[in-house]
């Protein structure tokens, strides 16, 4: 069951003005559990600057 | 009729648009080392989180984020889309914190998760920053963007160090 308004959903319509012709795909090292994400994501969040 | 409201300066799009010049885009990912000793250990282990980074270049062209007063969020560079997704009803699956000229995008769906995240790019750090409020404050209309970095907000107030 996908929730209404999910990427999946939107991507399909990309506005022309954009000129897109690939899509640069997720790949499966970049999906994380949620409580790993978490983690990670307090980490960033308590940065003093995200660094780049 | 044809009455143009806010035309984007330059760009030749309709004013429905809003688009930023992005310095840079990052997406998180945790490289599996393949050396875990103790698999059963917490998730970590044996991975290394690391940032797969883009840069605008010459070469590889400028890297926009868009949105578009339907809702819809992009980020691309040249003719390759690297993110798009509808920001309406977004509150439940996406959260964005601004860290400086830094936005850290997270989402969840479907019980998995991910980050990345875009530096602005201007001529100077202020325009930089500039870009990036900006763009906040059109996501602010569709989602709350965290801002946890009070002391930027008493830089903004205090006068600038004048030469």
């Amino acid at each position: 069951p996908c929730p209404p308004g999910t990427p999946r959903k939107s991507m399909q319509s990309i506005p022309h003005y954009l000129q897109i012709k690939e899509i640069l795909l997720i790949s499966d090292q970049e999906l994380l559990p949620c409580h790993v994400m978490e983690h990670h994501w307090k980490f960033y969040v308590n940065c003093k600057k995200l660094p780049f | 009729m044809a009455e143009a409201g806010k035309v984007a300066s330059g760009l030749g799009l309709p004013g429905e648009v809003s688009q930023w010049p992005l310095k840079r885009y990052g997406r998180f990912m945790l490289l599996h080392t393949g050396e875990s000793p103790d698999p059963g250990s917490e998730a970590d282990v044996g991975s290394s989180p690391t940032w797969k980074v883009f840069e605008s270049s010459e070469e590889t062209g400028p890297l926009v984020l868009t949105i578009v007063v339907s809702g819809h969020f992009f980020i691309s560079q040249g003719q390759t889309l690297l993110e798009g997704f509808s920001l309406i009803g977004s509150k439940s699956w996406l959260k964005i914190v601004r860290r400086e000229d830094c936005l850290l995008f997270g989402t969840t769906i479907k019980s998995r998760s991910r980050m990345f995240r875009v530096q602005f790019s201007g001529e100077s750090k202020e325009e930089a920053l500039a870009h990036c409020c900006s763009c906040v404050k059109t996501l602010a209309q569709y989602i709350t963007v965290q801002e946890p970095d009070s002391t930027f907000q008493q830089l903004q107030q205090s006068p600038g160090p004048l030469q």
